[in-house]
């Protein structure tokens, strides 16, 4: 196996959940270090979907987003068949 | 990225106050009308393309007709933000292309793959690899990685009544998400499509989680990746992701490696994963065992993170955030939101079937759905959300713009873009006598209903030289070399080869280019001395 120092430490969920296995040698057999969690996020942390106001809210700030939806719905065709592809 | 190579090739939908068949046959005769963007090819080729098809765009990559759809083939890409730019340069080409014929406004092109009326259409990648794509190690090794891939490469759809009276497997939610109602939603636009595991073919005789075509177009040892079950993204994020995660996995088993996995029924465990928005995705294996679908990405993320951590920094973007992103599909799928085309479509489907009395059965919903995949940005659901801040751009700005019309840098498509480009600069498709093609190459014969002309298809410049059929082709561009006829000596045509796609071979393209005028000048002699002849005689 490659010894690659500066490699990210990467958890398998199976070490979290025992009872599940895999074909060969089990998947801690694969983990390459204890159980830790990369710290990485995505380009920037999105926003959890708790975090989000209720729908119904007066400061909705998706408001606009519905009009731009409606908007949208009503400027492009309706669905067409297509001949099918590849 | 290092060691690799990659493009993609995509079949739009079309819809608007003309039949997609129409718009898209109008836009191909716009697109190279002109010499706009590229150069129109007179040859009959493989795949069932007549003469005048399609050509090469001055950006090194393709764009024709096929099965009734414009398709656009990228120039090869050594980088994320290249590929992920190149693919907007196509959208680009076709909306700029529906202006300059004064139809953008009321007709459409749509980047998907799916109708929602059952029938579905390409989003084909190319990777370039070293084992044969019909060899062994390569689809044991590639089939569970396809299989989980969608889980961040899905782009979503509202699943169609038609795939949903065909009875696929949703409704049998994993434990953890057992209770919820299951919504007509599926993470994946073409896993409902997909028949069987492994096919030479695209379409008929069944459509396959891996495809293994072998038609390597490059030269030496290297052989090509036709990789056809991907869904036509419109995140750059999970383009990046998907190109990125693919390339590396090609590497491992090219490498030798392989992840040990086998899926006891891989077409069931895709349509499984695609059937379940809300996470606690498990694969059974041929053991008999269960693990759960992001552990089986896991154990190729290890692999490539132990073997290519710190090579360049697409490789060390594409394993972290592979990595994060597979924590995220485990913990909330929907924290993935503006990332992962399926998890921001399905919040914003959810959020309107919530506020409609029909729920998901809002016939609005499909209009939203295909909304996300329009690419004109005047009604783009895509574009929209950019520039709300809710879905981040990552290509560089300016880059797909110059895209439409030049090559991206490091491979082989700097010499055939240039090339091409100073070949129409020259107004050598003036010279192609269109009816003469038909006449020599063509034999009528009837099809259905009609008539209909049935060409000897020419791949090779050696094919024309052998069929002695240069006068009428006069020039033959294709993806591993570029030709000329050469009147002066009909069996020696001028060529460039363009076998190795890692080089971008601009010393021999700018020899080649300097000599295209005086050729073409003798072309253009030989052809004027031909009807002259052909006139007195």
């Amino acid at each position: 196996m490659p010894d690659n120092q500066n490699a990210l430490e990467v958890v398998l969920s199976s070490d979290r959940y025992p009872s599940v296995t895999v074909n060969r040698g089990g998947a801690s057999a694969i983990a390459p270090q204890a159980p830790t969690r990369p710290t990485e996020a995505p380009v920037e942390n999105p926003a959890r979907p708790a975090d989000r106001p209720e729908p119904d809210s007066a400061s909705d700030p998706d408001a606009d987003l519905d009009d731009e939806l409606e908007r949208i719905i009503r400027e492009i065709p309706d669905p067409t068949p297509q001949p099918g592809g590849e | 990225m290092e060691g690799t190579l990659f493009g993609t090739e995509t079949e739009y939908a079309a819809a608007g106050t003309l039949s997609p068949t129409e718009l898209a046959y109008k836009v191909r005769g716009g697109v190279f009308e002109g010499r706009r963007y590229g150069l129109i090819e007179p040859a009959p080729r493989e795949w069932g393309e007549i003469p005048g098809n399609g050509g090469f765009l001055f950006n090194g990559g393709r764009m024709y007709l096929d099965s009734g759809h414009l398709e656009y083939a990228t120039p090869e890409c050594r980088s994320l933000d290249e590929i992920v730019a190149a693919e907007q340069a196509g959208d680009l080409i076709v909306v700029a292309t529906l202006g300059a014929l004064g139809l953008q406004g009321e007709n459409f092109f749509i980047k998907n793959n799916t109708d929602h009326f059952g029938n579905t259409y390409g989003y084909h990648e190319n990777y370039c690899i070293r084992s044969s794509p019909r060899s062994r190690s390569m689809v044991e090794g590639l089939l569970p990685f396809l299989v989980t891939r969608q889980l961040y490469a899905g782009a979503g759809m509202v699943r169609p009544a038609s795939v949903r009276r065909r009875g696929s497997r949703q409704g049998a939610l994993p434990g953890p998400v057992a209770s919820k109602p299951v919504p007509p939603f599926e993470i994946s636009q073409r896993a409902a499509f997909i028949t069987v595991d492994v096919s030479n073919r695209v379409r008929f005789g069944g459509r396959p989680i891996l495809n293994v075509r072998d038609e390597p177009l490059a030269g030496g040892r290297l052989r090509r990746l036709h990789n056809i079950i991907g869904d036509a993204n419109r995140s750059e994020y999970a383009t990046r992701l998907k190109i990125g995660t693919t390339a590396l996995v090609t590497q491992l088993l090219d490498d030798g490696w392989q992840p040990d996995i086998e899926l006891e029924n891989p077409v069931h465990s895709l349509r499984d994963i695609a059937a379940n928005p809300f996470g606690g995705w498990t694969v059974k294996l041929s053991d008999g065992s269960t693990i759960p679908a992001v552990d089986v990405q896991r154990r190729y993320l290890v692999e490539a993170n132990l073997r290519y951590f710190g090579r360049d920094d697409d490789t060390t973007w594409v394993l972290r955030q592979w990595s994060t992103v597979l924590n995220g599909l485990e913990t909330d799928p929907m924290r993935l939101d503006g990332y992962l085309d399926w998890v921001t479509k399905f919040l914003i489907l959810e959020r309107r079937a919530s506020r409609s009395p029909q729920g998901w059965e809002d016939p609005a919903l499909i209009k939203l759905d295909l909304a996300y995949h329009h690419v004109d940005p005047a009604v783009s659901l895509v574009t929209l959300l950019q520039k709300q801040g809710k879905l981040k751009p990552l290509a560089p700005d300016g880059l797909a713009e110059r895209l439409t019309e030049n090559p991206p840098s490091g491979s082989r498509a700097m010499a055939r873009g240039r090339v091409v480009r100073a070949m129409a600069e020259s107004r050598i498709d003036d010279l192609v006598d269109w009816r003469r093609i038909g006449r020599r190459l063509g034999e009528r014969g009837t099809y259905g209903d009609g008539e209909t002309t049935v060409f000897e298809y020419v791949e090779s410049h050696r094919e024309l030289t052998d069929a002695r059929a240069w006068p009428l082709i006069n020039y033959l561009n294709g993806w591993s070399d570029l030709a000329l006829w050469n009147p002066s000596d009909p069996d020696s045509p001028h060529v460039l080869p363009l076998g190795d796609p890692f080089t971008e071979g601009t010393v021999a393209a700018d020899e080649f280019i300097a000599a295209i005028p005086g050729w073409v000048q003798d072309i253009r002699g030989m052809s004027r001395r031909r009807r002259d002849e052909a006139a007195t005689s």
